[in-house]
């Protein structure tokens, strides 16, 4: 892993190299290991290393980008000639936002050495607990185990420079019988953080409590979300909260500022400080990242800036740019809803009658306006009956506007976890108990 | 070259691997998109790395490196070797490659026009002449256009002898305009959603597809949706158009046909696959004209290739043949579960840091004999859906629901009105068992979709689907909520 003085050494050699009147370098140094298993058994096992360098340039309205693997200094300099002919070329209608000079950034702790230091006969042994209990009941687990270790430096010819160090470790495990599932998930900085046997265990008795499920009609239920099946409804919440979208008119928040949208219970904060959350101090502009409410207690109250959509609005940037040219704007990347009170085990029994939701697979965006989402339920749906959890029953699909949904939230748990999206990004979320929520369909199994 | 890949293979041997293969992969690639007037992204990426497979106690390991040089691909190959004995210690049975010949090879996708040297000031000119016709009506929020460009070139050495040297090429673009007032947002693309339209050709791709003919047309029918109305709900007789009957075969034929997921190894993420063995040969996967081929040979397919990953000759068999499940799409490691002699050549990996697995081939609806304005009048109600918007589908494949960017409304043989938001779902064989007609060959296009993602490290492919437009009876449509 590159020090922060090896990043700078490597940024300020590239600055050199360029002739623009501004230039901006971002380097990503990554370590990644994931053992893969299935069928009780390890199917891939694979590592991987590299560093990735990639460089801006603006030369009046023009704007460059161009970026290599490939360090030495014959691939650095094509790199840095290619971004400046893309910027002469460029005969754009819009001023750049020039970069910004040195900043001060909050320190976040993201690198921890016992994630570094974890070792594939380390993973393996993780997998092989899972395994072995598995083979003995005749059933099949799947998933994997992952450490990421990584360096971002960002620096720019006006003296900016930034570098974070960060570490992840990622345990998934899903247990199949012949008709059931159960599923189960921990991601943190600190591989020490994660106790595989636990989520093993969850994902094993989900599944054997899953075994035999009865078939169940579409319709509005009560359900209660694991926090797992909370994130989706933000992953498609968020590009709304850029200042960009907003500005397009493609945003859902258009003409809902600082009016009552959902449920008095709900506060959404985009907090890359927090411990348990996984986030930079810095954006991709080199602008410190703020701590932002988005929505106070129902209300949409903030959005998201970068340099650009900040300079339109004639505000300042809030520190959430992605690596420009980009059509997104800002955004934010370090979701979490406020927890409240409750605990899944209340939740079930003050339901009379609804389902217990382990998670969602493949969700999207049905209609925007109201994000409508769609989706399945996955690994686990259980029917609850007079606070206590019955039956397990057949998958079914959802159609539900987001909005709608965090309108109806009656408890929210006071635990949260890190849970990943389907599509990707991740968020810290409490589990709900949602009072209305429409199925629109069911599957075979 | 040679001397590099035998370090590889070399090192491999002495630590005791049973096969050993090396990918070496230069990449070049270009993307720009204006938005708006001005530049949205644009992006040119050069990389070359490596990637080493090995077999070793009966099990796989995988590493690799950006450092192509003898000293690093040493280290590395030691490194695979590790993980793959650790690996070893969990399995149940060894790895068992089927067979394949060994090949010295080069191969090349045909192209007329390279498009990296086309000028960046021509491409930029091209969006900004689209940008202006799109965003003369006020009403359009957002009007952007990409173009996107990818050359790999790939050395792939095993220790079976096989060497292949292998360029690729794709090429890609489109537009698209979204019309908004009040929060309402409508979007109208192309020639396909999502980016463009995509295919292993060069720059002629771009000439051929005649953006500025098409832009006008795009911008209104984005304003026309933001005051159609909502699709309506019920059962109905439905056609689709290639491109969505493009995603359609994706998900619904392509991914279920993957043998790797049947077998359990997607289990964690994107499921498993109702297309399970006993099926195979016997089952009713969709009606007697429904025929369903996979093809890594059909010129411009996104995943036409002269080998796969796994030095495997590319091939064309059928995946439905008559409405019958007839065959699957494989690698070497999984062929022989479902009794394959021999892999379909369906091993790819998303460049040299990620290990090759199976990934979906070309795989194309062959065409019927329909014109389709015949196809229209012969329709008493239904709805013509077009242009993929969004999808969805569960775990095992069967469950799934698509959104359009548009539909017009079928009444009496006569296309009519324009609905917005346009949805439809349904259960896989149940949907395909439901055709009862297919255009004809003049109305049949592969389609392109750049971004198929699969797997644990997630990685991309691309490939191509050919469909023409198809009509569905009885099919439950305007599911928003």
């Amino acid at each position: 892993m590159l020090t922060r003085q090896q990043a700078k050494k490597i940024c300020d050699k590239i600055l050199k190299y360029s002739r623009a009147a501004q230039t901006e370098v971002t380097l990503h140094d990554s370590d990644s290991a994931l053992t893969r298993f299935a069928k009780n058994t390890i199917i891939q096992n694979v590592a991987s290393k590299g560093i990735s360098l990639s460089v801006r340039v603006i030369i009046g309205k023009g704007a460059g980008r161009a970026s290599t693997d490939c360090i030495d200094d014959a691939s650095i300099k094509t790199m840095v000639e290619r971004a400046i002919a893309q910027a002469k070329a460029e005969r754009g209608a819009v001023q750049i936002p020039p970069m910004a000079g040195p900043q001060k950034y909050r320190a976040i702790e993201s690198f921890i050495d016992a994630t570094a230091a974890h070792t594939p006969e380390a993973k393996a042994d993780a997998v092989s607990y899972i395994a072995r209990k598995c083979r003995e009941a005749n059933i099949e687990c799947a998933g994997t185990y992952s450490t990421d270790i990584s360096a971002i430096a960002l620096a720019n010819s006006k003296g900016m420079f930034a570098y974070q160090p960060s570490t992840r470790a990622e345990f998934g495990v899903t247990v199949l019988t012949e008709d059931s599932a159960g599923w189960a998930e921990g991601a943190h900085k600190d591989c020490t953080k994660i106790d595989t046997r636990r989520l093993s265990d969850i994902a094993y008795d989900k599944a054997i409590k899953g075994r035999n499920p009865q078939p169940i009609s579409a319709g509005e239920y009560a359900v209660v979300l694991e926090p797992a099946a909370v994130t989706d409804f933000l992953m498609y919440m968020a590009r709304g909260f850029s200042a960009q979208a907003m500005q397009d008119g493609t945003s859902f928040l258009v003409g809902r500022m600082g009016k009552k949208l959902l449920g008095e219970n709900i506060t959404i904060v985009d907090d890359a400080y927090d411990a348990d959350n996984t986030g930079m101090p810095f954006d991709f502009e080199g602008m410190p990242r703020q701590s932002l409410v988005l929505v106070e207690k129902g209300v949409p109250a903030h959005l998201v800036y970068d340099l650009k959509s900040a300079k339109k609005d004639k505000v300042k940037t809030t520190g959430h740019g992605l690596p420009q040219p980009n059509t997104a704007g800002g955004m934010p990347l370090n979701m979490l809803v406020e927890p409240g009170d409750s605990s899944l085990e209340e939740m079930i029994k003050s339901t009379k009658r609804g389902l217990l939701v382990t998670h969602f697979h493949y969700t999207n965006l049905a209609e925007r306006r109201e994000v409508v989402l769609t989706g399945m339920t996955r690994d686990g749906l259980f029917l609850i009956e007079n606070g206590e959890v019955t039956k397990p029953v057949k998958n079914m699909r959802f159609t539900e506007s987001t909005l709608r949904a965090l309108s109806n939230v009656e408890l929210i748990s006071k635990d949260r976890i890190y849970a990943q999206a389907f599509f990707g990004g991740g968020f810290l979320v409490p589990a709900m108990k949602i009072t209305k929520f429409n199925f629109s369909s069911e599957t075979k199994f | 070259m040679r001397q590099l890949t035998a370090t590889a293979l070399d090192t491999a041997k002495i630590l005791g691997a049973s096969y050993a293969d090396i990918r070496i992969i230069e990449t070049r690639a270009q993307d720009i998109n204006v938005k708006n007037g001005s530049i949205g992204g644009i992006g040119d990426h050069y990389d070359m790395g490596f990637g080493v497979r090995v077999i070793a106690d009966g099990a796989w390991g995988f590493a690799s490196s950006n450092n192509v040089a003898k000293k690093e691909i040493e280290d590395v190959t030691t490194q695979a070797v590790r993980i793959a004995k650790a690996s070893a210690r969990l399995k149940t049975a060894d790895v068992r490659l089927a067979p394949e010949p060994v090949y010295v090879d080069r191969w090349q996708t045909p192209y007329v026009i390279d498009p990296f040297k086309v000028s960046i000031e021509d491409k930029l000119a091209l969006l900004y002449r689209i940008d202006k016709i799109l965003r003369k009506d006020k009403r359009i929020g957002v009007a952007s256009g990409s173009l996107s460009f990818l050359a790999e070139h790939q050395w792939l050495a095993t220790s079976e002898g096989t060497f292949i040297d292998q360029k690729l090429l794709r090429s890609g673009g489109g537009y698209s305009a979204t019309a908004v007032k009040d929060g309402e947002a409508q979007i109208r693309s192309y020639p396909a959603s999502f980016r463009g339209q995509y295919a292993t050709m060069g720059w002629e791709l771009i000439n051929s597809l005649k953006f500025e003919d098409h832009a006008e047309r795009v911008r209104d029918e984005a304003v026309a949706l933001l005051t159609a109305p909502q699709c309506p709900s019920g059962k109905t007789d439905l056609i689709l158009n290639g491109h969505q009957l493009a995603l359609q075969i994706h998900e619904s034929v392509g991914h279920p046909s993957e043998l790797d997921r049947v077998i359990g190894m997607e289990a964690n993420y994107a499921g498993t696959s109702f297309a399970t063995l006993e099926k195979l040969g016997k089952f009713k996967y969709g009606s007697e004209i429904v025929n369903l081929v996979a093809d890594g040979t059909v010129p411009t397919g996104l995943a036409t290739i002269g080998y796969d990953d796994d030095g495997v000759r590319a091939q064309r068999w059928h995946i439905v043949k008559n409405g019958i499940f007839s065959g699957y799409q494989t690698n070497r490691e999984v062929a022989h579960v479902c009794g394959d002699e021999r892999s379909r050549g369906c091993c790819r990996a998303d460049g040299w840091s990620n290990i090759p697995m199976v990934r979906n081939n070309n795989l194309s609806l062959m065409p019927g004999d329909w014109k389709f304005e015949d196809l229209i009048a012969d329709t008493k109600r239904g709805i013509y859906m077009l242009t993929n918007k969004s999808w969805s589908i569960d775990q095992m494949r069967l469950n799934f629901q698509f959104g359009t960017e548009i539909a017009y409304e079928i009444k009496n043989g006569k296309l009519g009105r324009i609905f917005k938001n346009p949805t439809y779902q349904g259960i896989t064989p149940e949907f395909w068992g439901s055709c009862d007609a297919i255009c004809n060959e003049d109305y049949w296009m592969l389609w392109g979709v750049p971004s198929c993602g699969k797997g644990q490290p997630g990685q991309m492919a691309e490939m191509s689907h050919g469909a023409a437009p198809a009509r569905f009876r009885n099919v439950t449509v305007g599911i928003v909520k």
